[in-house]
């Protein structure tokens, strides 16, 4: 006998309907699994197996097929355990199959019986091709995120079958997770931070325009505190972002919140040790997003920016530029989103103790190879680069309440509605254009550009970076149209790297 | 000397250094008591009388067979017309600037870009390790400066680190930088330093004993530091390491009778491990370029970077436009060395973009250096 249960297997973000095709007939007992599955998913049948068994059901002692399709597809994961032991019992006649007609089904299952949770829900339960759907009950809020009021979570094969033939009252269906369980997205305050007047002047530049910010220090001076701060100044995401955020999360395997919805502002920090498929993506047959996606609609934070790979760092470029990233391999390839603030940290020579207190002990050559990791177009990429130096004791001790996180996302949050009324998501994304219309500059400020470009201080590049900057400190100072000379000269200040760093001695 | 015997004897120095690794000792055993035309003429006949004496050593017969076959070869006429087409200027022993005349081991010839007059006036040399620390570097560019403030000439020999770094604090102070190098005029060592090679023309004159094209080698730098050592009246070694190349122009400066001066460093720090030598051996202690110029009684008395006040500094406005309260406080808190612009917030207690304003205003007028986030009083010049 055959059945057939409806499934999804998830690449990248995107999840792909499969079905699962079990058919049980008379024979030599034995057990086929075809259709491409990788060896996550060939172990299925001893859990399966188990699971069935540890619920007083019987493993039918005849010869089993089982066809995943479309065979075209690689299959990964165990989340493909309940479609076929739901298969099975069908095909084996021990459930009805016009009561489990309207249900797909998701989940991975134990030795016991239960029903497990699986990585990216969201996309799952997206791509299964049917009425309602049966998903794990930890992190059955995924699921109904988009698919609210047909998922019903279940936790263990023998309840769900019950439940199936009359025999116990199935699990009620899931709404939509509720909005109102949104957390507080600014647990870190920029209150914490005493002092660093130009730190804390530059992120609220940053988060109101989408600036990237490179802060170079000495260890100790505050860089990852500031950093960690960014996000609490980013608006909150709206529930379209929310949504994308969580099933990128999903499909990484990151935690998820107990409501299924992720809403904290994305603040993804990988170590420096991180290798190219952990940053960008791909990997396993099941293309798993890197932490650029992940950090999608957030903040990527990288510290000691000199200890990346080269090649990691150099594969950011075309993400900060696009939005999204292509991984491909041999077998396919896949657009994974990455929108997001990149914000990076970096002491100025390897002592950490460079720039311009003369304490650094390092050599001029060992200098210049620091120097040279980083290439001129990764650098480029930062609109604003300071130079961030501990506060004084004085300082940290005592000293003036700073602003709070909340009163600077409120200029954020009006400079990004400006913004909006340019029709873009932030002043980064304005192009030459716009420019010229949403903030001509004046003929001071117009003059000031034409010195630093003859000089060699600024290039192409750099010029229409500082424009756009430029843009957002007018905004945040209630500026007008027009961007006058003092607004461009605070935005060319923001942009001056320390001489050490480039390797440019003296 | 006639000129005419003048006018050969030049030519036959340039056969003379055409040759394959002619170096300034095989050079003057060649010639001996004769001259250098007589020289090139036993070359030409293949004939080497034993009364030259002792070969000087590592020469072998296999090169002295090379000279003797190439001798014939060198175009003395294309090198003077490449030498004129590319400017640089040849300095014989009989001529008015010679600056060699009681160098116990003399160049066959100097050649020279820029304005050979500036020899005339006391030099000081300032040099030290390629490998220096940011102190050292920052050392060496004040001294350069503050010797240049005073008006000496500062000679150095180009190089990476402690060298340019004090050429760059002469160039930076409007004063004489004399660059002394071990390669041709036209070949730039190091390549990072193209930039300073032609601002030390500029500003100053470069010097050498090799003709245009001659590659570095590793033998011409320890010559190199002779001529610093004989053209300076003094020779300040700001860093180097325990067997640094720079210890050989200290060498070579007690061996002329010239005073050497050291920059005391950390015991610990190994770029200071020479000059800390230098120092137990005997150096002068050198802090600061009035420390040397005192000793060696050279330039138009304290110009004060080391602390006395800048009077001889004309043409550096050192008090803010009286219409702009902002730049008075950022000038004033600049004036003690390089600060964070957060200093400059709290010392205004202005907003930030305000202080950016200001300070980018300071830098289009030259006043100030932004770097980073850190300011700067500027020189008289802008740097490199």
């Amino acid at each position: 006998m055959l059945a057939t249960i409806p499934t999804a297997v998830v690449q990248g973000v995107d999840g792909h309907s499969v079905s699962v095709e079990v058919h049980v007939s008379n024979g030599l007992p034995g057990y086929t699994l075809v259709g491409m599955p990788d060896a996550s998913c060939r172990e299925s049948r001893d859990r399966v197996r188990a699971a069935i068994l540890s619920s007083g059901l019987r493993w039918p002692t005849k010869r089993i097929t089982i066809n995943l399709a479309p065979t075209g597809l690689r299959k990964q994961g165990a989340s493909l355990d309940l479609p076929i032991a739901l298969g099975l019992l069908v095909a084996s006649e021990q459930i009805d199959g016009d009561r489990l007609r309207p249900f797909g089904a998701i989940g991975e299952l134990g030795l016991d019986g239960s029903i497990r949770p699986v990585t990216g829900l969201v996309s799952l339960a997206d791509a299964t091709l049917a009425d309602e759907l049966l998903v794990p009950a930890d992190g059955a809020a995924q699921a109904a995120l988009v698919r609210p009021g047909h998922v019903r979570p279940v936790s263990s094969l023998a309840e769900l079958v019950h439940g199936l033939c009359g025999a116990a009252p199935m699990p009620g269906c899931l709404d939509s997770p509720d909005a109102a369980t949104r957390p507080d997205n600014a647990r870190l305050d920029l209150s914490d931070v005493r002092g660093q007047p130009l730190a804390r002047y530059a992120l609220e530049i940053a988060a109101a325009g989408g600036h990237h910010m490179l802060m170079i220090g000495p260890p100790g001076a505050g860089k990852t505190m500031l950093a960690a701060r960014l996000p609490g100044l980013l608006p909150p995401l709206d529930a379209a972002q929310a949504v994308s955020v969580t099933r990128v999360h999903s499909a990484a395997g990151l935690t998820i919140p107990k409501s299924g919805l992720v809403y904290a502002v994305p603040f993804r920090a990988p170590h420096h040790g991180a290798s190219m498929v952990a940053m960008v993506g791909g990997g396993t047959s099941a293309m798993r997003p890197g932490e650029i996606s992940c950090a999608n609609h957030g903040v990527l934070f990288l510290d000691e920016l000199g200890e990346y790979a080269v090649s990691v760092l150099d594969a950011l470029r075309l993400p900060l530029e696009e939005g999204v990233v292509r991984v491909s391999r041999a077998a396919r390839a896949v657009s994974l989103p990455a929108r997001f603030l990149l914000v990076a940290a970096m002491n100025p020579c390897p002592c950490g103790e460079g720039g311009s207190d003369g304490l650094c002990r390092c050599s001029e050559s060992a200098r210049a190879r620091y120097a040279r990791r980083l290439s001129g177009p990764l650098l480029d990429r930062f609109d604003l680069r300071i130079e961030v130096r501990p506060s004084s004791p004085s300082v940290l001790l005592g000293g003036a309440e700073e602003e709070s996180s909340a009163v600077v996302a409120d200029r954020v949050a009006a400079a990004r509605s400006r913004a909006a009324g340019r029709g873009v998501r932030c002043n980064a994304e304005l192009t030459a254009k716009q420019l010229d219309e949403v903030a001509p500059l004046s003929a001071e400020a117009s003059d000031h550009l034409h010195r630093e470009l003859t000089s060699g201080a600024l290039t192409g590049r750099g010029l229409h970076r500082v424009r756009t900057v430029a843009r957002t400190v007018a905004d945040l100072a209630d500026g007008g149209t027009v961007i006058d000379a003092d607004t461009i000269r605070v935005a060319v200040g923001l942009r001056v790297m320390p001489r050490t760093v480039l390797g440019v001695s003296q | 000397m006639r000129l005419d015997d003048a006018h050969e004897d030049r030519r036959a120095r340039l056969i003379l250094l055409g040759l394959p690794q002619m170096g300034p000792s095989r050079a003057r055993w060649l010639i001996g008591d004769g001259g250098a035309a007589a020289a090139v003429d036993r070359l030409r006949r293949g004939r080497l009388t034993p009364d030259l004496g002792p070969a000087p050593p590592r020469l072998t017969t296999s090169l002295v067979d090379r000279w003797v076959a190439e001798v014939r070869g060198v175009d003395v006429d294309g090198i003077l017309a490449r030498h004129r087409r590319l400017g640089i200027g040849i300095l014989g022993p009989n001529d008015r600037h010679w600056p060699f005349a009681a160098e116990p081991d003399p160049p066959l010839l100097v050649f020279y870009l820029g304005d050979i007059e500036h020899l005339h006036n006391p030099v000081v040399a300032v040099v030290g390790t390629r490998q220096c620390t940011t102190i050292g570097r920052n050392v060496a560019y004040e001294i350069g400066r503050g010797l240049a403030d005073r008006g000496v000439p500062v000679a150095s020999g180009l190089a990476l680190g402690v060298d340019g770094a004090a050429h760059r604090g002469v160039l930076d102070s409007g004063g004489v930088p004399i660059g002394v190098v071990a390669t041709g005029l036209d070949v730039v060592y190091p390549g990072a330093h193209r930039s300073l090679w032609s601002s030390v023309v500029e500003h100053g004159v470069l010097l050498g004993e090799s003709p245009a094209g001659t590659k570095p080698a590793r033998w011409r730098f320890p010559a190199r530091n002779r001529l610093i050592a004989s053209l300076a009246a003094g020779v300040v070694v700001v860093e180097s390491h325990q067997h640094g190349g720079s210890l050989s122009t200290a060498d070579e400066a007690i061996e002329r009778d010239r005073p050497v001066f050291a920059v005391p460093g950390s015991v610990v720090s190994p770029a200071s491990d020479g000059t800390n030598g230098l120092l137990v051996e005997g150096a002068i202690p050198a802090r600061h370029a009035t420390d040397i110029a005192e000793t060696l009684g050279v330039g138009d008395g304290p110009v004060g970077r080391d602390g006395a006040v800048d009077e001889g500094q004309a043409g550096r406005p050192s008090v803010a436009t009286p219409e702009d309260p902002i730049a008075a406080v950022i000038l004033s808190e600049v004036a003690t060395g390089p600060v964070h612009i957060d200093r400059l917030v709290v010392a205004s207690a202005e907003p930030i973009a305000v202080v950016l304003d200001t300070v980018q205003r300071l830098v289009a007028t030259n006043r100030l250096v932004l770097d980073g986030s850190t300011v700067f009083l500027a020189g008289h010049r802008e740097s490199p």
